[in-house]
């Protein structure tokens, strides 16, 4: 077991190697200039040609790959071009992270909410008016654009109802209940697509582990239907479930992206458009990788998840 | 005085647009303690009978009889949880597969648990160990703690079969439990059913392909063709003289294969199609007795006492 | 109840496939049958609300927004469709080969693909927008790169799949060069699985176009496309919320016309083919 689990580490660690190559490689080929960015336009060439020198702009790209890497080992990321003036990245990143991984963490468990209701009911209720209903929203949700639902919430929610602010985030460290109240609608916007997915997916599990043998043969003891929905086919229907929460990681990030730009959450997608918008390569860079490295994590937590939900795969 | 008194059952799959007759008018009496060997071919209903009795038909397929009395209790109009409490305590059934039996993301113990308390709490395992070793498993602790994928489908089916043993029911249906093993197995597993058919007072409805199992271990045999009982008998003197065809065909393949014959004949034709079904016998189309009448539907004779046939011979 | 199936999703196809088709006809003509040009700015009737000569209002140029959203869904509709068919062209070409050829191509591909899509969908073409630059092109090149893993992964193991079927091998053992074989063996084969992968990339690409736009990274004004007009509309939300509200719900019903279609497609494809496109 903890050969496996290094095995995976090494892997993960080439991954972010790799990623960390190509990301830093493309940026290079990006038009324009950090100098220039950094000091303007019309700076100096004395100026541009000294902060070249001490970033290392002149030397062959591997080295400065080297050096870069040799950096982030030790947590420097650089320095922001235009944000704030030279702050350093990492302490960028550490301020936002948090805030995206709050609000992601929040969408995914309403995510979850929604998807198991809508999903067991779906199938419980299969072929009958409450299956369309709830197939109907699934399809429905995939088709909306995210960032148009968030507006609409804003529309309908924030405005009609001003528990829920159209605009900021309160972190949780100075109060949950404001962070649960300004994050509700955000998270909501992210949370509705992959609900549509997660539901629809359950919905098939659900329905596939219902006609195994092993539920009839529950049945047959006299077993309770609650009973049996929990521990046979909701339990093994969680297994294709988590697998594909997984695989939604991805589009989760995606969408926090845009919806922290729409509702000015503080967080690393907002970061990450405004740096694009200023050209300020070590930011998007670092904030590349770190999106990597979130979706890296989480696919190796629900492996390990899924592992031991399945005691098939543990072997 | 019969425990389990069967007339005119019937068991139809709804298709499109019709109903499917896959069960057409069994008729049985089960007495206390008495074990009934159900023989057929694949498709001759034998599963659906048993499924049919417990009130677990899957979903599409549906039971009618004129009656289906058990100890007292009418089970047609019984409420599902009047059902729900007969299953496993009075009325049990042991599945053809083992392996699919189980529910895979939990361990033996679990089962056993599950099963005796019927999901309503736990109680402590001393006795699992001592029912586990009543099925002829050697080390009943270590089996407790395993998955069923790392059991065999002998140790499994032993496991299933104390599970529904525990419970001392009133009848017990056993749905062809060694044919999905291999034979040194196989033997094993119907000594147990011997062993089990003297400890518990329990009566037997034992369905099986296999005549010699039948005449070891059953009492009385229904033979099933095609959905319909078509003779009936003690077990022994039913295969010392098989009056239908059909029997007489089964035994006769039975006792080529027990004398080690290289060729086999076998009975010639196929089942009828259930769509289309012949009009009159349905045996008719492979009958080498096949005569003038044989078109209308058989009823049941009476030729010698306690033996029942389908034919016109035996008018 | 196993016959009902087909019937149950040719309703659903159905049901895409006319919205679709509806969508189609109505950016390729309608911005002919509207009274408006899409730049005709009227300024005495600045965001007006949804009426009878407006359907879905004016924006704050006086501009007809039904005709925006007719003109920018063309724009949109086309952006994706170029981006899709360069993924789905180059995809397949590098999926198919890596399958047929094996070894370390085969890895490297897988490798390289795989990290691309650990990346967030959104957050490469975000970076892709800065390595590219700003415009209606690198929008499309964007979408080709973020969409070539998908289909080059679906690509590869739908031919090692197919490659084992015994009318390849046959064509291999007499001496069929690999290229005949792809192409004339395996690759209508796989056709239709590509197809339904294809459409529902479409519906993702007009998202991930629309987002790029709606942010300013994407196409450029004045050339309108869906997100260039959610942008204007978020502009004025407060005032006029009906632009962006309405636009978006135009998007949501074209988006929806598309998944019911390729969901509907996908039922209809191939078993095999069916279990790698989950």
């Amino acid at each position: 077991m903890l050969r496996a689990l290094a095995q995976r580490g090494l892997a993960l660690a080439g991954t972010i190697l790799a990623g960390a190559l190509v990301v830093f490689f493309a940026m290079k080929a990006a038009p324009g200039d950090p100098a220039l960015t950094a000091l303007g336009e019309n700076a100096r060439p004395e100026l541009v040609a000294a902060f070249r020198h001490t970033h290392h702009l002149d030397l062959p790209l591997t080295t400065q790959f080297a050096h870069w890497l040799s950096g982030a080992l030790h947590g420097d990321f650089g320095q922001s071009l235009t944000l704030a003036g030279g702050v350093p990245v990492a302490g960028l990143i550490a301020t936002r992270l948090p805030v995206t991984a709050f609000i992601g963490a929040y969408a995914l468990m309403l995510a979850v909410l929604i998807s198991l209701a809508i999903g067991t009911i779906a199938a419980l209720r299969r072929g009958r008016f409450a299956d369309t209903l709830a197939t109907s929203f699934a399809v429905l949700g995939v088709s909306m654009p995210d960032f148009w639902l968030g507006y609409v919430l804003i529309f309908f929610l924030a405005l009609n109802f001003p528990i829920f602010p159209s605009y900021g985030f309160i972190s949780p460290v100075q109060s949950l209940p404001g962070a649960l109240l300004s994050g509700f609608l955000p998270a909501l916007a992210i949370a509705a697509p992959m609900a549509a997915v997660f539901a629809r997916i359950l919905r098939a599990a659900l329905l596939e582990v219902l006609h195994r043998e092993y539920v009839t043969v529950a049945r047959s003891f006299g077993l309770g239907e609650k009973f049996i929905f929990l521990h046979y086919v909701l339990r093994n229907a969680l297994i294709a479930y988590v697998t594909v929460i997984g695989l939604q990681v991805r589009y989760l990030l995606g969408g926090v992206v845009v919806i922290e730009r729409i509702f000015g959450i503080p967080g690393l997608g907002s970061l990450m458009v405004d740096a694009a918008f200023g050209r300020d390569f070590p930011v998007v860079q670092a904030c590349a990788l770190t999106f990597l490295v979130i979706v890296l994590a989480s696919n190796l937590l629900v492996d390990l998840v899924c592992t031991r939900l399945d005691p098939r795969r543990a072997a | 005085m019969a425990v389990l008194s069967v007339r005119g059952l019937r068991v139809a799959v709804q298709a499109r647009d019709r109903a499917i007759d896959l069960v057409r008018g069994v008729d049985f009496d089960l007495a206390a303690g008495e074990t009934l060997g159900l023989i057929g071919e694949s498709g001759s209903g034998k599963t659906l009978t048993c499924l049919a009795l417990l009130r677990l038909l899957p979903d599409g397929m549906s039971a009618a009889a004129e009656q289906l009395h058990f100890d007292g209790h009418d089970l047609l109009s019984l409420p599902e949880a009047g059902m729900r409490r007969l299953r496993g305590r009075r009325l049990a059934m042991i599945f053809q597969d083992p392996v699919g039996a189980f529910n895979p993301a939990k361990r033996i113990g679990w089962h056993l648990r599950a099963a005796l308390t019927r999901g309503e709490g736990g109680r402590a395992p001393e006795k699992a160990t001592a029912l586990l070793q009543d099925v002829g498993i050697s080390e009943p602790e270590r089996v407790l703690r395993r998955y069923p994928h790392q059991l065999s489908g002998g140790m499994l089916q032993r496991a299933l079969i104390a599970m529904v043993a525990a419970l001392r029911p009133d009848v017990i249906v056993a749905d062809e439990p060694t044919t999905n093993l291999d034979n040194i197995v196989e033997q094993q597993i119907l000594a147990l059913f011997r062993d089990l058919r003297r400890r518990l007072s329990a009566a037997f409805v034992f369905i099986t392909h296999d005549m010699a199992i039948a005449a070891d271990i059953c009492d009385r045999i229904a033979v099933m063709y095609a959905g319909q009982i078509v003779e009936s008998g003690p077990a022994k003197a039913v295969l010392a003289d098989p009056l239908h065809p059909y029997t007489q065909g089964l035994v006769a393949t039975a006792r080529a294969l027990i004398a080690g014959a290289e060729t086999l004949a076998e009975i010639p034709g196929q089942p009828p199609n259930f769509l289309d079904p012949p009009p009159g016998c349905l045996f008719a189309p492979r009958c080498p007795a096949r005569r003038d009448g044989c078109d209308v539907p058989q009823h049941l004779r009476a030729p010698r006492p306690d033996r029942q046939v389908r034919c016109l011979l035996y008018d | 109840m196993l016959a009902f199936r087909p019937l149950l999703r040719n309703r659903t196809m159905l049901a895409g496939l006319t919205i679709t088709i509806f969508v189609l006809l109505a950016v390729t003509l309608g911005a002919a049958l509207v009274p408006y040009s899409d730049t005709q700015m009227d300024f005495l009737n600045i965001l007006t609300p949804p009426s009878l000569s407006h359907p879905l209002g004016t924006d704050s140029f006086g501009r007809d927004v039904l005709t925006r959203v007719l003109v920018g869904g063309r724009v949109s509709l086309i952006i994706s469709a170029c981006g899709v068919a360069l993924a789905a062209m180059f995809g397949t070409l590098a999926g198919m080969s890596a399958a047929w050829l094996g070894g370390w191509p085969e890895t490297l591909l897988l490798g390289l693909v795989d990290l691309l899509f650990a990346f967030p969908s959104f957050v490469l073409a975000l970076f892709l927008m800065v390595v590219l630059g700003y415009g209606t092109q690198d929008v499309i090149l964007a979408i080709a790169l973020v969409y070539f893993p998908i289909f080059s992964r679906l690509s590869r193991s739908l031919t090692r799949v197919l490659m084992g079927e015994p009318y390849v091998q046959a064509a291999r053992l007499i001496g069929q060069p690999g290229r005949m074989i792809l192409l004339r063996e395996i690759l209508p084969n796989i056709l239709s699985a590509l197809l339904v992968q294809a459409t529902i990339a479409l519906a993702f690409g007009i998202v991930m176009e629309a987002g790029l736009s709606f942010l300013g990274l994407g196409v450029q004004p004045p050339t309108p496309s869906l997100g260039v007009i959610l942008a204007d509309g978020r502009e004025y939300f407060q005032k006029a919320p009906w632009v962006l509200t309405l636009t978006g719900l135009a998007v949501s019903i074209a988006l929806l016309g598309l998944n019911l279609f390729g969901d509907g497609l996908r039922d209809l494809a191939d078993p095999k083919l069916r279990q790698a496109l989950r």
